[in-house]
């Protein structure tokens, strides 16, 4: 088991939502709508939204920072094109059923394999997994820190 | 008084795709039958799922219909997939590549992992530095390009593409980079349904290939650029239907 630094992924988020112009910074999610989400994630896609994800959604309903997306829960309004529901429906529908769609980086996607319970880096062109991860929170924190370019202490 | 069908379950689609090819999609022309494209798409595959040469027949038709539009006198364009409609990207050319999934998993690994620590943030600033122009052209703000001048890392809504992948013989080197809009550009260029990309996931690792993959204009760092009518432009459903049979 693998560990990483506690508040990690809030701070990675924080600073990347900073970055963002004011009319495009996505807003904190309230315990409520978090709760939502899960019920709508499991509703639609029949398996629980990872913590690590609602971890992200405290500090931020999405982030878009340096080719990193990771899709909000609410309303989609740019710089985001889906929400996370629409984004799993359209990539499990056309690109690969088993897995779940947690953060897209260029050309990397990060997802959760429903088969092997596993979360994995993989790329869009011929689906390659280059990258296995211990938990949600470790493939959360190494993304993160990949969009980011450097290591937070 | 004409009717319009409109199937959207599995066995509506199987069924419809028991019509000849040609006169079903006579009928969508005609708009007599309606269909989503992503309900489609998937019929079609699932019909098709013991055709071998099916896939490899839709590539060769595809380096066609490009090379027919060449012929036409028509700019390059590359006809793809995306979830809410066909596309053209214009500029884009269908080339038929050698295609060989790397067998040294190891070194795909080693060069993906490097692509974020060291190269991709090394090439963003360097374009910033030697093609202000041209992405100002493209619609980028002074202060996006002075930010990626800066820290190396790429504006709001736009991804890293790399023209060749790492997955074949393509590298991190600079020429085999370009910057381009997520959605819908970035996504359709990958878009599922495209016929090189449903051929390289056929292929074993080590194996050999040749793929029609469309290929972002050479002389381009950024894409779209309206400024060069290097746009995506919305065509119908029918135009990528035709490629596959």
């Amino acid at each position: 088991m693998t560990t990483t630094t506690p508040g990690i992924i809030e701070r990675y988020v924080r600073l990347m939502t900073d970055r963002l112009p004011a009319d495009l910074r996505p807003k904190p999610c309230d315990t409520a709508t978090i709760e939502r989400a899960r019920r709508e994630f499991r509703r639609a896609l029949g398996i629980e939204l990872p913590d690590a994800y609602c971890r992200v959604l405290v500090v931020a309903d999405g982030v878009d920072h340096n080719g990193l997306t990771i899709w909000p829960v609410q309303q989609c309004n740019p710089p985001f094109r889906q929400t996370l529901v629409e984004a799993n429906i359209d990539l499990r529908d056309s690109f690969d059923e088993n897995y779940l769609y947690l953060a897209q980086l260029d050309e990397e996607l990060y997802v959760y394999d429903t088969r092997t319970h596993e979360y994995l880096a993989i790329e869009f062109v011929g689906k390659p997994v280059w990258a296995k991860f211990a938990s949600d929170e470790e493939m959360f924190a190494f993304l993160l820190e990949r969009a980011w370019g450097e290591h937070l202490a | 008084m004409s009717l319009i069908s409109y199937p959207r379950t599995a066995a509506a689609l199987a069924a419809l795709l028991k019509i000849p090819y040609r006169a079903l999609l006579d009928l969508i022309r005609k708009q007599k039958v309606r269909v989503n494209i992503a309900e489609f798409m998937r019929a079609l595959f699932k019909d098709q799922q013991n055709n071998d040469r099916f896939v490899a027949e839709a590539n060769d038709r595809l380096m066609k219909w490009f090379e027919a539009r060449r012929a036409a006198g028509d700019s390059d364009a590359a006809i793809v997939y995306h979830r809410s409609g066909v596309r053209l990207l214009h500029g884009f050319t269908i080339e038929k590549v050698s295609y060989t999934r790397k067998r040294d998993r190891n070194l795909y690994r080693k060069e993906r992992s490097e692509f974020d620590s060291t190269v991709k943030g090394a090439w963003l600033r360097e374009v910033a530095r030697t093609h202000r122009a041209e992405l100002l052209s493209a619609g980028l703000g002074d202060a996006q390009v002075d930010a990626m001048a800066r820290d190396g890392k790429a504006p709001e809504g736009y991804q890293v593409h790399h023209r060749i992948p790492l997955d074949d013989g393509g590298t991190n080197a600079p020429d085999n980079l370009i910057l381009m809009r997520n959605d819908v550009e970035h996504r359709a260029i990958h878009g599922y349904y495209n016929p090189g990309e449903k051929c390289i996931q056929q292929m074993a690792y080590g194996a050999c290939g040749e793929v029609a993959l469309p290929l972002p204009p050479r002389d381009a760092v950024i894409y779209p650029n309206p400024s060069r009518q290097w746009v995506a432009e919305r065509r119908p459903s029918l135009d990528l239907y035709e490629i596959y049979k």
